[in-house]
């Protein structure tokens, strides 16, 4: 077992107030970066099925994108992290009286 | 995006390393690119208007813009994303070299046991400065002291690979536009000095030491660092290119080197990390250890004299509270750094601060210059 420290010693601010917020923010973060390592491997493993008949788990290994490939690759990270982000770039809701204009529109249509 | 130049020491990043790396810095270029301009809107349409309706004038000073700032729903969010992005990067770079730490020490002993170009001294003694040991700086959990066993080169080999991605590969294949633009600004400006001592203080890995070499084939290189595990990793990595350079393990505000022995002294991104103390140590050093008519070269973050409203410092201050760099703010924003030099000895007119651009003109460093003069 590893005796290399895992936390770094100084102080960790918390931006979002609640830090189990931000924890959850890391978990998804860490789970959308292996997301992201899963698109690259799903990518390799067809390019590379393409290509030759047959091939192992050291080829698929060993496959590096070419320049192409690495520029389309940085296109894709780039819409993922935009569909990752977009609910932030909706207008936060300031009226909290519309939920219950709403609520009564709800109630006069039904 | 470009990628690491291969050497005998850089750790080897499996597939799914650099799958996760190259997400990371696509992360960090939303984080520094479009999610900052949203950051920036937040500015101007809620912050600063609320600051300027509540106080009946602008936010005077970074500290003034932070309070406002901090309460921001899109900007707690950015801070946070910045920090997460940090942390995921750290700990896959780490585990990445720890995979392979057994091979790396191997090879380090290989290199060392019969270096064909330079050499490295330790010296267990030196004394660790509080400011580089009392928190583990850029969030890299064991800072840069961290040693497993004999022989380790943990902290210089995370190092290489973490600073290709905390620099979002734009440094370049082998991590060195600071020591090319060092060297790009003493040919620029100072044609004539031709050095034949050169000294880089805080050298860590050893990245922007090597330039130099290119550059100055005649001249004989030191360079100081008081990390030792990235010290071997230095030595080894310059092994491994071909290039001479005397690592030695030292404090840069308190060498073993004899009065008036070099030609020119250069450090790249070593003030920020250290202290105001500090600050004025490697200037009184420098200015001991020059030789009359011999420069200092100092590169540093360009935010210093790029970061000129309350809102721009305060962003350009996040690393100061959110990414362990405690001094980063009070250099970049608080202090007069003519006095350094000038108490160290330097004259005042012979000291200056400018912005370098990279030899690719796509960045710049600030650069902190002075020449020692030779004595009445």
């Amino acid at each position: 077992m590893s005796s290399r420290p895992v936390t770094p010693k100084g102080h960790r601010p918390y931006d979002l107030g609640d830090p189990h917020t931000e924890r959850v923010l890391g978990i998804v973060m860490a789970l959308a970066t292996e997301v992201a390592v899963m698109h690259d491997q799903y990518d390799t493993l067809a390019r590379v099925a393409s290509s030759q008949p047959t091939f192992s788990l050291q080829d698929l290994e060993d496959y590096r994108p070419s320049l192409e490939v690495m520029a389309e690759r940085d296109a894709w990270r780039k819409a993922y992290l935009g569909r990752l982000m977009r609910i932030l770039y909706e207008a936060v809701p300031e009226d909290r009286g519309a939920g219950e204009a709403y609520a009564r529109f709800v109630d006069e249509i039904s | 995006m470009q990628r690491l130049e291969p050497h005998a020491l850089l750790p080897r990043q499996s597939s799914e390393e650099e799958s996760r790396h190259a997400f990371l810095i696509e992360m960090k270029n939303m984080l520094s690119g479009e999610m900052a301009e949203g950051v920036r809107a937040a500015w101007e349409r809620s912050a600063r208007p609320a600051f300027e309706k509540a106080h009946g004038r602008a936010p005077k000073d970074r500290h003034e813009a932070a309070k406002a700032m901090r309460q921001e729903p899109f900007y707690q969010m950015w801070s946070a994303l910045g920090r997460i992005q940090q942390e995921i990067y750290v700990e896959s770079t780490a585990a990445c070299v720890e995979r392979q730490l057994p091979q790396l020490v191997e090879k380090f002993r290989a290199y060392a046991a019969q270096p064909k170009f330079g050499s490295l001294r330790l010296n267990p003694d030196v004394t660790i400065p509080r400011y580089i040991s009392a928190v583990d700086i850029h969030c890299v959990p064991g800072g840069y002291f961290f040693e497993q066993g004999e022989d380790d080169v943990y902290v210089g080999a995370r190092y290489d690979i973490g600073s290709f991605i905390f620099g979002r590969g734009l440094r370049g294949p082998l991590n060195d536009s600071r020591g090319l633009t060092g060297v790009k600004y003493v040919k620029d400006h100072w044609p004539d000095l031709k050095p034949l001592r050169i000294l880089d203080m805080g050298c860590a890995a050893g990245m922007n030491t090597l330039p130099y070499c290119d550059a100055f084939p005649d001249a004989e290189i030191h360079a100081v660092d008081v990390s030792a595990p990235a010290l071997r990793y230095a030595h080894a990595r310059a092994e491994s290119l071909g290039r001479k350079v005397a690592f030695s393990q030292q404090n840069a505000e308190a060498t073993e080197f004899e009065d008036e022995s070099f030609d020119l002294i250069v450090s790249h991104i070593l003030f920020h990390e250290s202290s105001r103390k500090g600050v004025y140590g490697f200037a009184k050093e420098c200015h001991r250890l020059l030789k009359p008519g011999g420069r200092m070269l100092h590169l540093d973050v360009p935010r210093r004299l790029t970061a000129r409203t309350p809102y721009d410092q305060f962003i350009a201050d996040w690393d100061t509270f959110n990414n362990n760099e405690p001094f980063w703010g009070s250099f970049l924003f608080d202090m007069d750094m003519t006095r350094p030099a000038v108490e160290a000895g330097f004259a005042a007119e012979d000291v200056s601060e400018t912005l370098a651009p990279t030899p690719s003109g796509k960045a710049q460093y600030w650069a902190y210059a002075a020449v020692k003069r030779a004595a009445p």
